[in-house]
């Protein structure tokens, strides 16, 4: 098979980025994101129990919200804090 | 080595045109929206499970309990008031219920007062733009209820979530931004009054999956497995929430995709699809297959897509897990199709299986109207869904073909 048929196509920039995106490790932000936010931890069965944040992160803080993932949701305006 | 006409062959194969139909289906009126536990739902799956059996897959379908879907059971009335007169509010654009908001069937009419400032008791507190609800909390006692700020789309539409917290023990209302400024201003000058209810109950409902195994996995071979979610946010009393962009063409796309690697994928690779359910409720649907997969030791990369409605210079593209090798396959296929790509967030299932484990990207190419009445079939690009669906057929292809011998800037690490 041929390679590199269009030189259009494809990353511009280094494809690892695409594991490095913010937001995606489970913080609240843009309605756009915010599934990440509302994620309990992988494997967890479902259980309703949706918070903003981690369940780590709001626990600790005492609060319905991680306090990163609330700083977020206050700064962008919108998502599950606001 | 499978031949690059092979592919090119397949390629030829892929149809805007039934792509097209697929999304005209699934965001027709009778489906409603599709929201996870509805007859709208039900409807969706049971036409896909068709579409998946005519292309020769063994179909099932798997169910998954969800707790506590907000559902607006009736169009609220909404009226406020102040020295100039009354206004009723547009249910969608102008005011719409928080999904936090406690349900409350009766109409409550209070006097305007600021969140943080003024006495609660009896008011509706206007929630200023730079105070966030859990803050506007703290003070609340005895309030009639809250009303916060909410962007609108173009179209000047609200978006729905289902997604977010518990409800707490008020009713919120949100309101746009020229509604938020006029009745602050009332709230400040202590001469508003609002009048309005927040019917939103919660159903618990029973979710479920669509899988369907188009090549059984072979030792030390890819194994592939293509996902969307179906579900959407759905209709509101008065509203129709079509669901096209999100996640009509998603489907479309993973049909489509599946319809044409089903006869020509190269032999040493498994094909799975799994279309998803509870997307909009907490990717539910995906960490239910995703602890499956776990559970019975499989591998699959997973290509996962949700919005294919119109691409704006690049596809964005968020990989999770051990997923290196995935993404210099859709890099190269992103070449060989002329399809850019660029790392962004798509904040969907892929980030279940992500998290489990597995190697897996989501694939956003956008959407018009998110979560609103304007997601409609008709600003779903034709081009944009048969861009995506080449780019899936050619990394599932390249996946089949020979991985190992792929060129890319990240090469194939595990």
């Amino acid at each position: 098979m041929s390679e590199n048929t269009s030189t259009a196509g494809g990353f511009t920039s280094d494809p690892a980025a695409a594991l490095q995106i913010t937001g995606s490790g489970a913080c609240c932000g843009s309605p756009a994101q915010a599934v990440g936010g509302i994620l309990p931890p992988a494997g967890e069965t479902a259980s309703g129990d949706l918070c903003c944040g981690t369940r780590q992160a709001a626990q600790a803080a005492d609060s319905c919200c991680g306090t990163e993932a609330k700083t977020d949701a206050i700064a962008t305006g919108q998502g599950c804090c606001s | 080595m499978t031949s690059s006409s092979n592919l090119a062959d397949q390629l030829e194969q892929v149809s805007a045109d039934r792509m097209t139909a697929t999304v005209a289906t699934l965001a027709c009126d009778p489906l409603a929206g599709r929201r996870v536990g509805s007859t709208g739902g039900a409807a969706a799956r049971a036409w896909i499970v068709d579409q998946l059996a005519a292309v020769g897959a063994d179909v099932r379908t798997e169910e998954f309990p969800v707790r506590a879907v907000p559902q607006v059971y009736e169009a609220p009335t909404i009226t406020w008031g102040d020295r100039d007169g009354t206004t009723e509010l547009v249910f969608g654009r102008q005011v719409a219920i928080h999904p936090a908001s406690a349900d409350t069937p009766d109409i409550r009419r209070g006097a305007l007062g600021v969140a943080g400032k003024d006495d609660p008791t009896g008011r509706w507190l206007v929630v200023p733009a730079d105070m966030s609800l859990f803050d506007a909390y703290r003070d609340t006692h005895g309030a009639a209820g809250l009303l916060v700020r909410r962007p609108v789309d173009a179209e000047g539409w609200q978006f729905t979530m289902l997604a977010g917290p518990d409800p707490g023990p008020l009713p919120v209302l949100t309101l746009n931004s020229d509604t938020h400024h006029a009745v602050l201003t009332a709230a400040t000058t202590g001469d508003g009054w609002l009048a309005g209810a927040t019917p939103l109950r919660r159903d618990d409902v029973t979710g479920a999956n669509i899988h369907a195994c188009l090549r059984q996995p072979v030792p030390a071979g890819a194994d592939l497995l293509l996902t969307a979610h179906y579900d959407g946010v759905g209709d509101h009393p008065g509203l129709r929430l079509p669901g096209a962009s999100d996640n009509a063409t998603g489907v479309a796309v993973v049909l489509e995709a599946a319809r044409v690697l089903a006869t020509a994928l190269p032999a040493g690779a498994g094909l799975s699809v799994a279309l998803l359910d509870g997307e909009e409720v907490g990717a539910l649907g995906s960490a239910h297959h995703a602890s499956q997969l776990r559970a019975a030791g499989a591998a699959p990369m997973v290509i996962n897509v949700d919005g294919a409605g119109r691409l704006e210079g690049a596809a964005a593209v968020e990989a999770g897990g051990p997923a290196h090798r995935l993404l210099a396959l859709l890099d190269q296929a992103g070449r060989h199709t002329g399809i850019p790509l660029v790392a962004g967030p798509v904040a969907s299932d892929n980030r279940r299986y992500g998290g489990a484990g597995f190697a897996a990207v989501g694939i956003g190419a956008g959407m018009g109207g998110y979560h609103s009445p304007a997601d409609t079939p008709d600003k779903v690009d034709p081009a944009t869904l048969g861009a995506i669906a080449r780019l899936v057929v050619a990394t599932a292809h390249l996946a089949a073909a020979a991985p190992a011998t792929l060129s890319s800037p990240i090469g194939d690490k595990r």
